[in-house]
This record gives C-alpha cells, sequence and structure tokens, in this order.
C-alpha cells in the first residue's frame, strides 16, 4: 500500500476513475486521498462512496500531499499553478494527466524545482485496466519514479516514453481502441445475420478477442507465426484473411494510425 | 471439473487438443482420461503422463462420454460401438462435417450423441465450444458434456442447422483479431514505436475493450461515443473509420467465412 498523500486537483471523469481504482485495489489508504473539486456535489459523492478527504481548497490539499495529482482541463491547469506553488508541502511533486501541457510548459508554471511526470492515460476506469504513457522530468528521482509507478498500476500498466512521442501514443491508442470496437460490430452483426443472435455473437467475438490475446502471448510468437497455426486449408479463417487482403485492410490500418497520431500532434 | 468416465476411441489433432487442454487447463487428472488408440496414446504418454491405451471391449464398459475423433479422417476405423455402451452413455464427435444421423450411424446407431466443434484457442483453455446435441440426449447427458468441455473454455449449446455458422466464426474470429495485431504492429513502427511497444499496447487495448463490453453490457457505439470529443483525436480516428470503408472491409471478411468453400465471391 502506498503510504503517501495525494492531491487530486480536480474530481471529474478521469481523476474519479483513478480514486476508484485506488480504492478498490486498496492500494492506497482512501483517507490518504485529498480531494477539491468545484462542484460539490461531485466531491461529495466521491467522499461518500470511497472514503476520500474532501478539501476546502487547493492550498488546504496541497500543503499535506506528497504528489499533486492535476486532473483539470488543460486550459484551466495553469491557471491554478500559483496557488500549488505557494502552499506546496516541500518535496511534493506534480502528476499530471492533463492532455497537450508539456513537462516544459508544467516546469515553468510550477517552478522549476517541482519535479513533473506527465501521463495520458489511456485506460478505462470502468474496468481499471489499460495502458498509461509516461514521461518523467529532468528533476525526477527514483522515488518520484516508483510512486508515481504504483499510482498507474492500480488502474492498468505503465509504458514509460519520451515525451517527443506522447502525441503519438495518444493517437496510436485512440485509434487502437476504436479499431477494435468497430471489428467486434460487423462480427456481431455478421453473425446474426447468418443465425446467430446478436447476444451469443457477442459473447462468440469477445470471448475469441481476449481468447486470442492469452494465445498469442501464451506463445510468445508473431501473431502471423500463431495465425498461420490455427488456418485450415480451405477453411474460414483463411478465406476471412484472403478478403482481408484483397481489400486493403493492413494499408488502411496503417493509415489510419498515421491520422489519428497526425491530428494528436496538431492539437498538443 | 468433469468426473465420468472419459474414453478416446481414436486419435487426431482434435482429440489431442482436447486431452492436453482439459488436463492443462481443466485440471482433468490423467487416471481419468482413457485412449483407445495406440498411436495417441504413445503420444500422450512421453507429454501428459497418460497411462498405456485400453483396448476394446473393456474401455467401454462403464464409460460416460466417449470420444470420436472425426478430424482423425477417413483412416479411423470405428467399430460399431452401440454394442458396448451403457444406454446413457453419450458419445461426442469432435470437429466432423457430417451430420449427426450419419455420425451415428457410424458406431452402431447409439443415439445419445453430439458433436462438437472445439475453439483454435482451446489450447490456451478460451474460446467457445459449440455443441449439437441429439434428441435422445437428456438434460443429465447435455450436463456432462458442457461440464467436460468447460475443462478448455465456454460452451455454446447450438441446433445443427446453426452449427456451421457456429464453426466458421470460431474458427475466423482469431484469425481477424491477429490481423489487427499484426497490422497495428506495423503501424506503430510506422509512427515510431518500438514494435513491442505497439504491440502489447494494442493486445491491452484488445483485453480492455473485451472486458469494457462484458463487464458493462454496452453496446460498442455507446462506449465509443463517450471517448470522442469535439473536433479531438478519436472523432478523427472514427472519421478515417468511415473513409476507409473499414467495417465493411471486416464485413467482407466475415461473409467469406461464412461462405461455403469454393463457392463464388459476392
Amino acid at each position: 500500500m502506498l503510504n503517501k498523500k495525494i492531491m487530486f486537483v480536480g474530481g471529474g471523469l478521469m481523476a474519479g476513475g483513478i480514486i476508484r481504482a485506488m480504492a478498490l485495489k486498496q492500494a492506497i489508504n482512501p483517507s490518504d486521498m485529498l480531494v477539491y473539486e468545484i462542484v460539490p456535489e461531485r466531491m461529495k459523492k466521491l467522499e461518500e462512496d470511497y472514503g476520500v478527504t474532501a478539501v476546502g481548497s487547493i492550498a488546504e490539499g496541497v500543503a499535506q500531499a506528497d504528489v499533486v495529482l492535476l486532473a483539470l482541463k488543460p486550459q484551466i491547469a495553469l491557471s491554478v499553478a500559483e496557488e500549488v506553488k505557494a502552499h506546496r508541502k516541500p518535496g511534493s511533486f506534480l502528476f499530471s494527466i492533463c492532455a497537450g501541457l508539456t513537462i516544459e510548459t508544467l516546469s515553468e508554471a510550477y517552478g522549476g524545482d517541482m519535479p513533473i511526470v506527465r501521463t495520458m492515460p489511456h485506460g478505462f476506469s470502468q474496468v481499471m485496466q489499460g495502458v498509461t504513457g509516461v514521461c518523467f522530468g529532468a528533476t525526477c528521482d527514483d522515488e518520484v519514479r516508483q510512486v508515481s509507478r504504483s499510482i498507474i498500476e492500480s488502474f492498468g500498466s505503465a509504458l514509460e516514453i519520451s515525451e517527443g512521442q506522447m502525441d503519438i501514443f495518444t493517437g496510436f491508442c485512440a485509434v487502437g481502441a476504436l479499431w477494435v470496437m468497430h471489428m467486434v460490430l460487423p462480427l456481431r452483426y455478421g453473425a446474426c445475420e447468418a443465425g446467430l443472435t446478436l447476444e451469443e455473437a457477442m459473447d462468440l467475438a469477445l470471448e475469441n478477442l481476449a481468447g486470442t490475446v492469452d494465445l498469442v502471448k501464451a506463445s510468445g510468437e508473431h501473431p502471423r507465426v500463431v495465425c498461420d497455426r490455427i488456418l485450415e486449408p480451405g477453411g474460414p479463417a483463411v478465406r476471412a484473411l484472403n478478403s482481408l487482403e484483397k481489400n486493403g485492410y493492413y494499408a488502411a490500418v496503417v493509415r489510419n494510425v498515421k491520422a489519428g497520431c497526425d491530428r494528436a500532434t496538431a492539437l498538443s | 471439473m468433469y468426473e465420468g468416465k472419459t474414453v478416446f476411441v481414436n486419435g487426431g489433432k482434435s482429440a489431442e487438443t482436447l486431452i492436453k487442454s482439459l488436463m492443462h487447463n481443466g485440471g482433468m487428472p490423467a487416471d481419468k482420461i482413457h485412449v483407445v488408440n495406440e498411436k495417441l496414446a504413445g503420444t500422450l504418454a512421453q507429454t501428459c503422463g497418460l497411462t498405456e491405451a485400453v483396448k476394446y471391449p473393456d474401455a467401454m464398459y462403464g464409460a460416460d462420454i466417449v470420444i470420436v475423433d472425426a478430424s482423425a479422417g477417413a483412416s479411423s476405423v470405428i467399430p460399431p460401438l452401440s454394442v458396448w455402451l451403457k444406454e446413457e452413455a453419450v458419445v461426442l464427435f469432435l470437429d466432423a462435417d457430417e451430420p449427426l444421423e450419419q455420425l451415428i450411424a457410424l458406431v452402431g446407431g447409439h443415439g445419445c450423441a453430439a458433436q462438437a466443434v472445439l475453439s483454435p484457442l482451446a489450447a490456451v483453455g478460451r474460446g467457445y465450444s459449440g455443441i449439437v446435441p441429439s434428441a435422445a440426449c437428456g438434460e443429465a447427458q447435455i450436463g456432462a458434456v458442457v461440464s467436460l468441455l468447460e475443462g478448455i473454455g465456454k460452451t455454446m449449446v447450438l441446433e445443427e442447422g446453426r452449427l456451421p455458422v457456429f464453426r466458421a466464426l470460431s474458427k475466423a474470429e482469431p484469425a481477424l483479431y491477429l490481423s489487427l495485431l499484426t497490422a497495428m504492429g506495423d503501424a506503430g513502427v510506422y509512427v515510431g514505436f518500438n514494435r513491442e511497444d505497439a504491440r502489447s499496447v494494442t493486445m491491452e487495448n484488445m483485453l480492455v475493450t473485451a472486458k469494457l463490453l462484458q463487464e458493462t453490457g454496452k453496446h460498442p457505439l455507446e462506449i465509443t461515443d463517450t471517448w470522442t470529443s469535439p473536433s479531438g483525436v478519436t472523432i478523427e480516428a472514427l472519421y478515417e473509420t468511415y473513409k476507409t470503408c473499414y467495417e465493411k472491409i471486416v464485413l467482407e471478411g466475415v461473409e467469406a467465412a461464412l461462405a461455403q468453400p469454393g463457392a463464388a465471391p459476392k
């Protein structure tokens, strides 16, 4: 269990998901999660549901906290910097989940001596799983890195990347997740057209989805090698694969990922 | 775990996969599995610690489920098992293409029988096995087959007419997902990731998507609606998805899987 106090500056959807995950996984004593949220009903609900400590101001929270978890919209995240800077506990660090705000920007706003951790959670708080891209500012020591990893691992896994890869990570994850969802859809409708109920089709598609990942992980081999092994001559799998090839599936995937990453870069 | 007496009469790829997965993923001890076919028994003795092959007719006495592997092909000769079997025993045919009635005739007319299509993911204890019981099977027999095959994943009991659809999808879907994983690996490298990271992020996305849909019970589009923000990355990605007719490409893959081999493409 993490023996630190975390101050959540903002208690919206993302912060709420992290709080929920940390509380349910008992990653931290719930009362060590301090929250300031501008919408009082939201803060009260987090307090009631997970036992967090609601504080009356950002200043009150950051004065006690070892970690300042910045969970505000990027456009307002910098406006609270002065209050944090003036009242923060010495030795605390900033853990940002704000999209698009670079370490340099945050460092300028929050003071050069405050270690900055920039993250891009691509998790889904409902299921407490997903990958979070993380990069560390130059002043982050081993303890900051370790605490940050512990926070991230309570709601998924951490992938350390360079800051230059952050936009690519955002685009890649957004497109990837979307494409998985949009692969399930035609499988569901195709199966239903052929005679399975939508529920049967969905159960089959989702079990096969998770099972395929397990198969690749268990084998440790290239997905194509795994695929070749399950093909039967003239069988349905090889017919499906040939159809994808003929329709330019692979080029479409690469093009879409590129477009998503370009968009993420343009927005940053 | 299924605890009845299970006998495998012949050996093929499906029987071997089922036995290995029952032992590895289903926790079935070696002494619960009886194998008549000497070649299969020999292979399994080396890899799984099974004891030596059992012989007709002793092997059939008291058997609850007798498994015939249709993937072993025509060279595998099955004697008329019905004379040795107790009335309530089930003959389970694995991965057969023939109608159940024809299969029942093959083993001497033992009416209590079922067909099963195993998932290509059975080796890791995942995927669905599709089961078609004959009309003579009661709840107890269907329950026994379901219980046995739950040792290697999930099960779906179907009418015989829907088995070809189930078979096509359960074989094709893993291949389609593996294509996505392959393509995302290339796409990741193209935009600047190393292949290992691209693949592990994609696998995580696949697992999370499955979990999210299973746990929330929501329609996929209800979920993706919550991912899109005005002029953001995800809506741009969605626009590209529509432009490339991604779903149409996948749907045509599904249709190809469901088509009869050799049929003219649509």
